[in-house]
């Protein structure tokens, strides 16, 4: 029988379009200090009508995932229309959402009328203090934890994401424990990426080496007890194309191949990750941009070629989780270039892994975009 | 007992696609992943609360090479694991 995995490297190998990340606006009520958003990107807006159309061109080209992000998704104006109309036509549907605004009638229309999948929302920190400071609003702590609890009671499957940061770093323990009290799974990214316009001022947020080995010891600790209490971890089913596919397949990711992102503007690009402009949605439609682009040609190939450079690095390179498109944002334009970020995160990984007697065979997901 | 004067429809926490030679199906509530050979997607795909199997399988044979008997024992042998996995339930 065949596998779901292997469907997934098809789609990676045939080019099969399974995943699209939509950023609908960059209009955010909060304002987090590291956000990678370029808010000075201009073009025009795509209108509902222009959403409609493209998600009636993503169902036909049997697209599966839909990932509505942002800026904050639901600062946009039409976000519940363009919501049912995705559950209308058969996405699986993910939410990126900081939370800020989900409760009461919202909450509970965001269930009923959209229906998502799962709403990935957004923990700075496990006090007030430290996660209020990241995200500049006041109380955005507080109102975030009760709007967990409000999520949680309605039935909504929820997910936290963190960044790991130099201000957050000794409260990973902490906000595990928050993560707990609520029933909801916790998934740390341990790198601070540069703003989508080249910035570099966010990297100063960057969690420490300390920093990042701790959070690592804690979420091997974390495996093994969950373990120990639970016998072998079920499968996890529902994988989304954005996850690691263990089958092997030419590629080191689906960016541009399985998957591609979406703007405001209608911009087109391989990964949210990975922004080589591929075409936009004013001027071609998606099936066009997605059989015709010399841009996603290109990362294509250049997947492949990451995938034959980093088996240089022998059994270091699964510890990396090397990122094309952060290595070209981070050398001006070259995916091949290895950064710090991963080369460093493969060291720690590997002293975190030395400290243990078995090597385990876990893949790590880790980035929370 | 799925026979051909059944109408069926799909649960409504599934969401398919159709990558042929395969189809995969999530299932959103439990939540669980599957892959269906094709004959059970393109049936899966024309499941509407209205049709009856008779109808779909109308539907779906001009594109299999393959007698009507050997389809129609197929599609209820597929659909019968379908609606026991919980993918599609009876309407009448
Ligand atoms: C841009 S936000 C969009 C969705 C939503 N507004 C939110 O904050 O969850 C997507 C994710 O990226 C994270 N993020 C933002 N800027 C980042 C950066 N410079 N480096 C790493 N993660 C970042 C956010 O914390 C959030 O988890
Ligand atoms: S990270 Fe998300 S919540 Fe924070 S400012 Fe950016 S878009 Fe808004």
């Amino acid at each position: 029988m065949t596998t779901f995995s292997a469907v997934m490297a098809r789609t990676w190998r045939e080019n099969q379009l399974f995943s699209v990340l939509v950023e609908l606006t960059y209009r955010c009520n909060l304002d987090c200090v590291f956000c990678y958003n370029d808010l000075g990107l201009r073009g025009t807006p795509l209108s509902k009508a222009q959403y409609l159309k493209l998600l009636d061109d993503l169902q036909a080209m049997q697209v599966m995932n839909l990932i509505l992000s942002g800026g904050e998704p639901l600062a946009h104006p039409d976000f519940f229309a363009i919501g049912a109309a995705a559950r209308e036509r058969g996405f699986v549907v993910r939410i990126k959402s900081n939370g800020h605004a989900l409760s009461g009638v919202l909450a509970r229309r965001l269930r009923d009328e959209v229906d998502p999948y799962i709403v990935e929302i957004s923990l700075h920190g496990a006090r007030p203090e430290t996660h209020d400071r990241q995200t500049r609003v006041p109380g955005s702590f507080e109102r975030l934890l009760e709007n967990l609890r409000g999520l949680r009671a309605l039935g909504q499957r929820v997910k936290l994401n963190s960044t790991l940061t130099g201000w957050n770093e000794g409260e990973a323990r902490a906000m595990f424990a928050i993560a707990d009290d609520l029933g909801i799974p916790l998934q740390f990214d341990p790198e601070v990426t540069p703003r989508d316009d080249g910035d570099r001022s966010p990297l100063s947020l960057t969690a420490s080496r300390e920093g990042i080995r701790d959070l690592f010891r804690l979420e091997f600790e974390r495996g093994d007890a969950a373990e120990a209490a639970a016998g072998p971890r079920p499968v996890e089913v529902a994988r989304q194309a954005d996850d690691a596919v263990p089958v092997s397949t030419s590629k080191h990711c689906g960016a541009g191949s399985s998957s591609i992102a979406i703007d405001p503007f209608g911009n087109v690009y391989p990964c949210v990750q990975w922004r080589v402009a591929s075409g936009n949605l004013h001027e071609a439609s998606i099936q066009e941009i997605w059989s015709g682009s010399a841009a996603l040609a290109k990362v294509r190939q250049q997947t492949e070629e990451v995938k034959g450079k980093l088996a240089g690095f022998g059994k270091d390179a699964g510890l990396m989780n090397f990122c094309p498109g952060l290595a070209a944002s981070r050398s001006g334009g070259d995916p091949l270039a290895v950064y710090d970020g991963a080369t460093q995160r493969a060291a720690i990984l590997g002293e975190v892994q030395a400290e243990r007697k078995v090597i385990p065979l876990r893949v790590l997901e880790t980035s929370s975009r | 007992m799925i026979g051909v004067d059944t109408v069926l429809r799909r649960a409504k926490d599934v969401r398919h696609r159709l990558l042929p030679p395969e189809a995969v199906v999530i299932r959103q509530t439990v939540p669980e992943v599957l892959v269906l050979n094709d004959v059970a997607g393109e049936l899966l795909e024309r499941v509407d609360a209205r049709t009856p199997v008779s109808g779909l399988l109308d539907q779906v044979a001009p594109l299999y090479d393959v007698d009507r008997a050997t389809l129609e024992a197929d599609a209820l042998r597929f659909l019968t694991e379908l609606a026991e996995a919980g993918i599609v339930e009876v309407v009448a």
